[in-house]
């Protein structure tokens, strides 16, 4: 890997890592804010993607990756702040209103925001993402469930169970 | 005295068909082994490493490693076998659904979204740790209180909290909490009174034919009639007689339940103790006499 770049970000000027996507498309984005990525972390600490180094990332296409970076470079001031004691309810507003808009998306690119925040473990955007699939599923019934989500239809044995299911477990359905 | 949906909680989760049930033996042991270690999910890289697993090993869940290019070459062609079978929500492996089932506002909507398919069902079948941490998360709600009458003949009354939550709402309306199947068996005059309440359990006692009932309301099926209450155990039935339901988290059908009663006639206290293993009432021990 790259060698340790010189400062290491004790100088003023942000460190820049470089990152590569599964297509080949390269983002150069502040260590601070690829550092969200718990998997990064370790190769960036380590002094990796720097230089014209970058860090390959298989699992993530250019079009996830810049919305998983967006993600990242809205949060890492906050995160820096460790908590944010200092953050202003307004900021703390901004930020919620970002993550709302943001995961208002195809359930497509929401698939694929789940996968990479599992495998970049970015625990902030998990939580964000889990949050809203639960979100999708609250307050319907399985048949809705599986039509919000996209399921095949059922077979005939799992609509009995379904059926079956609905009957003994009365208290659980509106 | 309070009552709460718990008990449902894992009866619902807990309970397959006993095919699905066996089927699942696998599968839970796996699971149970790889989160003893941790109380919560492992992280992706260790399932994914786990090439015996048939679902992993199709999923697009290889770690991004950037310090090994040639262990991150095999994940893109995994990551491309996993395009090809669809990249779906349904699709989810069972790590990252569960994390999401745990952000489910509440129990009933955990219950409804495990029966959407068997691999959710399954996924919430078979991992305890998913639900403890649910459990851990979702404290029991308040359905109502029962109260007992002192009326003869005497039948507790439920009053509901009346909650703004219409899943609750459902689990008030759903359940016997009027006690229906009690007033089902004729042959039994109306003298229940209520001596314990725990895990969406109640515990009710007979006065004039010395009898023990064990009932969940939200089930409604689930009465148990301790039949009778040993004879020569109990000479006199008093108000302050105690009973103690003790049930399992995990397994709801699995109970104790404890009896105390203060015998007059040879002052001393009296124990006996139902196990729902066993199915017998046993009288375990006396105490030793009190002397006043």
């Amino acid at each position: 890997m790259a060698a340790p770049e010189s400062g290491d970000g004790n100088n003023g000027a942000a460190r820049m890592v470089t990152l590569i996507s599964s297509d080949n498309t390269r983002f150069e984005v502040e260590a601070a804010a690829a550092s969200l990525s718990q998997t990064l972390q370790l190769t960036i600490l380590d002094g990796g993607g720097g230089g014209g180094d970058g860090i390959p990332l298989p699992n993530v296409d250019s079009a996830t990756l810049s919305k998983v970076l967006e993600y990242c470079i809205k949060h890492a001031p906050a995160a820096a702040n460790g908590g944010a004691p200092n953050a202003t309810a307004v900021d703390r507003a901004e930020l919620e209103r970002f993550d709302n808009e943001f995961v208002n998306i195809d359930q497509s690119v929401l698939y694929s925001l789940i996968m990479a925040a599992h495998n970049l473990e970015i625990e902030g955007l998990q939580s964000l993402v889990a949050k809203k699939v639960a979100d999708m599923i609250k307050g319907k019934s399985p048949m809705e469930i599986r039509r919000t989500l996209g399921f095949p239809d059922p077979t005939p044995e799992e609509q009995a169970e379904m059926n079956a299911h609905m009957l003994e477990y009365g208290w659980a359905y509106e | 005295m309070p009552v709460t949906t718990r008990s449902g909680a894992s009866k619902a989760t807990e309970e397959m068909p006993p095919g699905e049930l066996q089927g699942l033996v696998k599968t839970a042991e796996a699971e149970t082994k790889r989160t003893t270690a941790a109380e919560g999910l492992l992280p992706l890289k260790e399932k994914a490493a786990d090439a015996d697993d048939p679902e992993t090993a199709t999923d697009e869940r290889g770690s991004v490693t950037p310090a090994r290019p040639r262990k991150a070459r095999r994940d893109a062609s995994d990551a491309a076998a996993a395009a090809a079978a669809g990249r779906h929500i349904s699709s989810l492996g069972d790590d990252i659904l569960l994390e999401i089932f745990l952000r489910l506002p509440s129990l009933a909507t955990l219950v409804r979204a495990a029966y959407t398919c068997r691999l959710w069902r399954r996924a919430v079948a078979s991992s305890p740790a998913f639900r403890r941490r649910f459990r851990a998360s979702h404290p029991s709600p308040l359905l109502g209180f029962f109260v007992n009458s002192r009326n003869v003949p005497s039948f507790p009354v439920f009053v509901p909290t009346r909650p703004r939550d219409l899943d609750l709402a459902a689990a008030v309306r759903g359940g016997d909490f009027f006690l229906t199947s009690l007033q089902g068996r004729p042959e039994e005059p109306t003298c229940w009174k209520i001596i314990d309440c725990r895990g969406g359990n109640i515990l009710l006692l007979n006065l004039a034919d010395k009898l023990l009932a064990l009932l969940n309301p939200l089930t409604r099926q689930r009465e148990r009639i301790l039949n009778p209450v040993p004879q020569g155990v109990y000479h006199d039935f008093d108000y302050n007689d105690v009973g103690s339901i003790f049930c399992s988290d995990e397994d709801p059908m699995s109970f104790l339940v404890a009896f105390l009663a203060f015998d007059r006639l040879r002052w001393r206290i009296e124990a006996a103790v139902f196990a729902s293993d066993t199915r017998n009432m046993e009288c375990l021990f006396f105490l030793a006499a009190i002397s006043m």
